[in-house]
C-alpha cells in the first residue's frame, strides 16, 4: 500500500505493532519529527530519550522500531553515518560512500581501507522522504 | 630528470601504479571522485580500485590514465595552498621577462625527479632550503616551483608502568623514568610556488600544504621565499622591503554580505554579536550555506545581521575553466578587535588545477 | 534500560544483535546490487525457516497462507516490505521488496503435499509471470513440508525437476542448507535468459515419539494431511 498520509503511515505501524511498546515509540518518533521541521540529524541517544519518556520498559525496544523505521515497509528513518574530526569538522557520508563503508571500510576521505572505521563514524537519522511528504507536507527533497 | 627528459616526458613515462600513489599524497580522495565524476566514471572502492581499473587494458583504464597524470601535474601548482598576495607592477615582469627566458635551472637532487617526488633516503638527505626546480611560462604568467624537504615530527608519551618489556631494557641503561617521550620524524616534499601575474597586477605566493610540517609558519615562510627569489630576480626585492602583503580582512565581511547564490557556500564562520558574544557556525557539508542554515539565520536577522566576523571558509564553483576551491580567511577574534585588523594570508584547498587557484583568488580580491 | 553516550556504527552494529534480524541491517542498507539483495535476503530467509523449524507445533497446523503470512510478517520485522498475493502476471504467493525500487524478488509458496503439487507452484513461478529482465532473474520457491524426512522430500523434488525437460537446467546445493534447500537454473523460455530459482524446505513437521505423541488426534491427522496424495514409490527413504 502507497502511503500518502500521516493517518496511512500509522496505520501501517499498528499492523506492524498491534498495541506493543514499538507503537507507541514509533509514534513517540513520528510526533518528533512533525513538530520539529528541518530536523536533518536525529542522533540515536534522541531516541533513547523518546523511549524513556515514554516510559517503556522492553530494554530492546529501540533497536526493534530502529530496525523496522528504516525499512521498506514503514520508511521513516534513514539510518546515515558521520565523520567528526579534532577540529569537529563534519563529513556526512552520501549513499555511496556509506555502502563502500559497511562493506569495504573505505574511508571516505582517505579512500583507503581502514579496517577501524565503523569505530570512527557516528550514526544519527534523517527523516526519510517519506516522513517528510506526509509530516511535513514537503516535497520530500 | 632522467636524461634530457622534460617534467611532462618524466610523468608520462612513470608507471600508471606510481603516479597514483603519489597522486594520494596531494590530491583528497573526495577531489578525485569529483574528478572521476566528471569524466563519466564511478568512483569505485577507493585508492586501491582505481589502482586496479588503472592496470586493466580498456578505455576506462586509458581515462583513469591521463587523468590521474593530468590532476598530478596541476597538483603542483594547485592542491593545498596557503597564499599571500603582493601587488605586482607589471612593468616590472616585463622587465625581466628576456631574463628569465634564458634563465638556466641548476641541477639538484629534486630536479632529477621533477615533477615527482624523492622518496626514502633520497628525500631524507635532500636540502630543506628552496630548490628551483621549474619555470613555468603561461601566456604573460610566469611561474616558479622550488622544491624543499620539510619534516613532521610526531611524538608518542609512553607511560613506563605500560610497557614493562620496553621500560626494564631502558632503565638498565638509562635508570628509572616514569614515563618517556618517543619521536618520529617523517620527510615530505613541498612545491612552493610564486607565481608572477602582470594583466592581474598581482603576485602569488602560494605555499604547499599537501601535508603540514611541524614547524610550518606560513607568514614566515612565505617571505623566505619571497627573499630567495629576490636573489636571481632583484627586480622584486622593493616587495620583500615593503614585508606587508595584500591586507585579505575586509574580504571576510564582504563575502558574507553579498547575496547568496548556486556557486557560493559560506560554510564555516567565526564571528561575534553586537553583545560581544563569540559564536562559530560551521556547515557539514561544502553544499550548505550557513547563511541560509535555520538557527544562524534566525540569530543573525535577530541582530539586523549586525555581526562582526573574522573568519570565513567558502566553496566556490567556477565555470569557465570548471573547477572549484575552498577558501578560508580566518585571524582571531581578538586579532579582529584592533583598529584595522589584518590578515595576510589565505588557506585554499581542493583545487586541481592553477586556474582554481587563479579564479579563487580573482574572487577574494574582488570583494577588497 | 538505555545509554546515552555517542553512538559510533561499530557499537550500533553490536546494539542491533540482539534483535532478530539485527545483524543483517547495515548489510541490507549497504546493499548496492540485486545480488547482494539477494545473498542478504537469502540469509534472513534462512533465519526464519531456521525459526519456523524450532517452533514446528505452532506452524504445524497452518495452511500455506497462513504459513506464508508468518515468513512475510517476519520479513516485515528485517526491513523488507513483504506482500502476499500481489499480482504480476499472476498472482504470486510471496513478493519481497528491499530498500531500493529494484530489489524485487517474488517466490512460490506450497505445501509439500505432493510431487505434482509442487512441481505446479514451480511452473508458476516460470511461466506465469517470471520477471524477463535479467537483473530480476532470481526467484524463490518456499516448501512447507510437514512429514518427516524433509532432506529426502527435497531430493525426490529435486529428481523431478531433473526429468522435466527445462532446457539448460543445473542444480547446485545450497552451500548454506545443503540437501535441505538447492539452487537452480535453467533457461527461461519466456526471456531466453537464466532464471535462478532457490528451493528452500521448510519443516514444521513435529511427531513425538512417545504413546501419547503417536495417538494423541492432532498428531494423527497432521500424519494424515501430510502424507496425502504422495505415493510411497515416489519418496525415496520416506
Amino acid at each position: 500500500m502507497e502511503i500518502n498520509s500521516r493517518a496511512e503511515l500509522d496505520s501501517t505501524l499498528r499492523r506492524a505493532w498491534a498495541d506493543g511498546e514499538e507503537l507507541r515509540l514509533s509514534f513517540s518518533i513520528l510526533d518528533f519529527i512533525a513538530n520539529h521541521p528541518a530536523t536533518a540529524h536525529i542522533p540515536y541517544a534522541r531516541l533513547q530519550q523518546l523511549a524513556r519518556e515514554q516510559h517503556l520498559t522492553d530494554p530492546l525496544v529501540v533497536e526493534r522500531v530502529v530496525q523496522y523505521l528504516t525499512g521498506a515497509e514503514g520508511h521513516v528513518l534513514d539510518l546515515r553515518a558521520e565523520l567528526i574530526d579534532e577540529n569537529d569538522d563534519v563529513h556526512r557520508l552520501d549513499e555511496e560512500e556509506f555502502q563502500l563503508a559497511v562493506t569495504e571500510h573505505i574511508h571516505p576521505l582517505t579512500g583507503s581501507v581502514d579496517p577501524g572505521l565503523l569505530t570512527k563514524l557516528f550514526v544519527y537519522f534523517r527523516p526519510s522522504r517519506l516522513a517528510r511528504q506526509v509530516l511535513w507536507n514537503s516535497d520530500g527533497e | 630528470m632522467s636524461a634530457n627528459m622534460t617534467p611532462a616526458q618524466l610523468l608520462a613515462s612513470e608507471p600508471i601504479d606510481a603516479v597514483i600513489q603519489v597522486l594520494r599524497e596531494r590530491c583528497s580522495w573526495p577531489l578525485m571522485k569529483r574528478l572521476l565524476a566528471s569524466k563519466n566514471l564511478k568512483p569505485g572502492g577507493g585508492w586501491p580500485d582505481l589502482r586496479a581499473r588503472a592496470a586493466k587494458g580498456d578505455l576506462d583504464a586509458q581515462t583513469i590514465n591521463d587523468l590521474a597524470r593530468r590532476t598530478y601535474a596541476g597538483s603542483i601548482l594547485a592542491g593545498n595552498r596557503y597564499v599571500r598576495l603582493h601587488e605586482l607592477d607589471p612593468n616590472v615582469v616585463t622587465a625581466l621577462w628576456s631574463r628569465i627566458s634564458t634563465h638556466v635551472i641548476p641541477s639538484s637532487i629534486f630536479r632529477a625527479r621533477y615533477p615527482l617526488p624523492l622518496v626514502g633516503s633520497a628525500l631524507d638527505g635532500a636540502p630543506s632550503a628552496f630548490t628551483l626546480c621549474e619555470i613555468r611560462k603561461t601566456g604573460s604568467d610566469i611561474q616558479f616551483v622550488f622544491c624543499s624537504k620539510q619534516v613532521i615530527e610526531e611524538s608518542l608519551t609512553i607511560d613506563a608502568t605500560s610497557t614493562p618489556t620496553v621500560m626494564s631494557t631502558f632503565s638498565q641503561q638509562f635508570g628509572i623514568y616514569d614515563r618517556f617521550v618517543a619521536y618520529k620524524h617523517t620527510s615530505i616534499q613541498c612545491f612552493d610556488v610564486v607565481s608572477l601575474r602582470p594583466q592581474l597586477g598581482r603576485l602569488e605566493v602560494a605555499l604547499d600544504l599537501s601535508k603540514r610540517s611541524t614547524e610550518f609558519e606560513g607568514d614566515t615562510r612565505a617571505l623566505a621565499l619571497l627573499f630567495h627569489v629576490t636573489l636571481f630576480l632583484p627586480e622584486l626585492r622593493p616587495l620583500v622591503d615593503a614585508q606587508q602583503p595584500t591586507n585579505l580582512f575586509p574580504a571576510i565581511a564582504e563575502i558574507y554580505k553579498s547575496a547568496a547564490n548556486a556557486d557560493t557556500n559560506i560554510v564555516d564562520i567565526g564571528f561575534r554579536t553586537p553583545s560581544g558574544a563569540v559564536n562559530r557556525g560551521k556547515m557539514p557539508s561544502t553544499s550548505e550555506d550557513i547563511r541560509e542554515e535555520p538557527f544562524h539565520k534566525a540569530g543573525s536577522e535577530r541582530v539586523d545581521k549586525k555581526i562582526n566576523p573574522h573568519g570565513i571558509v567558502v566553496a566556490w564553483a567556477f565555470s569557465f575553466p570548471s573547477g572549484g576551491a575552498r577558501v578560508k580567511l580566518w585571524t582571531s577574534a581578538a586579532k579582529s578587535m584592533v583598529p584595522i585588523p589584518s590578515l595576510w594570508g589565505l588557506e585554499i584547498a581542493d583545487t586541481s588545477a592553477d586556474s582554481d587557484i587563479v579564479q579563487a583568488l580573482n574572487k577574494v580580491s574582488s570583494y577588497l | 534500560m538505555v545509554n546515552d553516550s555517542p553512538m559510533t556504527m561499530d557499537e550500533f552494529a553490536a546494539r542491533m544483535q540482539a534483535v532478530p534480524g539485527g545483524e543483517n541491517l547495515l548489510a541490507r542498507l549497504a546493499a548496492r546490487t540485486f545480488e547482494d539483495f539477494v545473498t542478504i535476503l537469502y540469509a534472513d530467509l534462512d533465519d526464519i525457516i531456521k525459526l519456523m523449524e524450532s517452533n514446528p507445533q505452532r506452524h504445524q497446523p497452518d495452511d500455506e497462507d497462513k504459513l506464508t503470512y508468518f515468513v512475510a510478517s517476519m520479513l516485515r520485522q528485517r526491513q523488507y516490505r513483504a506482500r502476499q498475493g500481489e499480482v504480476r502476471g499472476g498472482s504470486v504467493d510471496l513478493t519481497v521488496e528491499g530498500h531500493k525500487d529494484a530489489f524485487v524478488w517474488t517466490s512460490e509458496a506450497k505445501i509439500f503435499y505432493s510431487l505434482p503439487a509442487v512441481r505446479e507452484g514451480f511452473l508458476q513461478l516460470h511461466t506465469r509471470y517470471s520477471p524477463a529482465d535479467l537483473e530480476h532473474h532470481k526467484t524463490g520457491l518456499l516448501i512447507y513440508i510437514k512429514r518427516e524426512g524433509s532432506a529426502d522430500l527435497m531430493k525426490t523434488w529435486r529428481d523431478e525437476l531433473g526429468a522435466m525437460s527445462l532446457k539448460d537446467l543445473r542444480t547446485d546445493d545450497c552451500p548454506t542448507r545443503p540437501k535441505l534447500a538447492f539452487l537452480s537454473e535453467h533457461k527461461s523460455r519466456r526471456s531466453g535468459l537464466s532464471a535462478v530459482t532457490r528451493h528452500m524446505s521448510v519443516s514444521v513437521f513435529q511427531d513425538p515419539e512417545d504413546k501419547s505423541g503417536r495417538t494423541a488426534k492432532k498428531h494423527v491427522v497432521a500424519r494424515a494431511a501430510a502424507t496425502a496424495g504422495v505415493e510411497d514409490d515416489q519418496l525415496d527413504g520416506a
